[in-house]
């Protein structure tokens, strides 16, 4: 992989249903009820239970995986939260590497991202990638 | 004479550079990595050469045990030092910056350790708001990092 400024990221697209939310909360061990209680959601203020902040990264660190492949690993990621995430929704991850340097022998990209539902931009996000070698997986 | 958040938040500066949470450890085991990967629809995870799971960079064990959960489920970890701000009763997650080091491997116990690295006031459009920055820093049992994670909460 030859890794060049302008190459686009996905688009990859998610839709965590409230299964998922479930299953995400208790593979955490985490159990705040605006992530999958419908009722408690409504009671503080939101229309629907909302995505965990860590799901979303999860979501942003695969859509960077699905590009990069084996070659890159993901040195740093940041992301801030501009919207509500709700559950159902088609969620796409997209973006476009905006830096390529070399770095010790290897590629090191800076990257940027969003997540939106339809039109409406939820997260944006920063991430470096570095490939080792010459980029070849 | 009511206190203002400016002057609370000057109370609340004293934290900077204490732990958020007394140091917690877990194992981390091959399901916990499995069952993260069903929720999120990841794709399967890697094995080293010797045959290791090796976790998506976006994974963490279950730290979370023991303390009280409240009514919300909001979980406060035992000896958390929860931060509350009188009037700004709504804490939203603004946002997260992680540094990768290494993956954390099936196998292989990881120690978190949390510090209160920020907080400061900034001006809303509804108000006032606290921000309050907390440095989460994962390593395994010989020292190597694994990843440091700044997570960015918002009072309001």
């Amino acid at each position: 992989m030859h890794p060049a400024v302008g190459d686009a990221i996905g688009p990859v697209r998610y839709q965590p249903t409230l299964t998922n939310l479930v299953m995400f909360a208790a593979a955490m061990w985490e159990f705040q009820r605006i992530h999958f209680d419908p009722a408690w959601a409504r009671h503080e203020g939101l229309d629907a239970p909302i995505v965990h902040g860590p799901m979303l990264g999860t979501f942003l660190a695969q859509a960077l995986r699905a590009w990069a492949g084996n070659a890159g690993r993901l040195e740093q990621l940041r992301w801030r939260n501009e919207q509500l995430a709700y559950v159902d929704h088609e969620l796409e991850v997209e973006g476009q590497v905006t830096q390529v340097r070399e770095v010790d022998g290897g590629m090191v990209c800076d990257c940027m991202l969003i997540i939106r539902a339809g039109a409406t931009q939820l997260v944006s996000a920063e991430a470096v990638v570095r490939f080792s070698g010459s980029g070849d997986p | 004479m009511s206190v203002t958040v400016a002057e609370q938040v000057d109370a609340l500066q004293q934290l900077i550079g204490s732990a958020a949470w007394p140091e917690q450890q877990v194992e981390v085991h091959e399901a916990d990595i499995l069952r993260y990967v069903e929720a999120t629809n990841s794709a399967p995870p890697d094995r080293d050469t010797d045959g290791v799971l090796l976790a998506p960079p976006m994974f963490l064990p279950p730290f979370a045990v023991g303390g009280t959960i409240g009514e919300d489920g909001r979980r406060a970890r035992p000896g958390e030092t929860v931060v509350v701000v009188p009037g700004l009763d709504r804490r939203l997650m603004a946002g997260c910056e992680i540094a990768f080091s290494a993956p954390i491997r099936a196998g292989e116990t990881i120690v978190a350790s949390a510090t209160f690295a920020e907080i400061y006031v900034k001006e809303g459009r509804s108000g006032p708001m606290v921000l309050v920055v907390t440095e989460i820093r994962y390593r395994n049992r010989d020292g190597e990092d694994r990843r440091i994670e700044r997570w960015t909460i918002i009072h309001r």
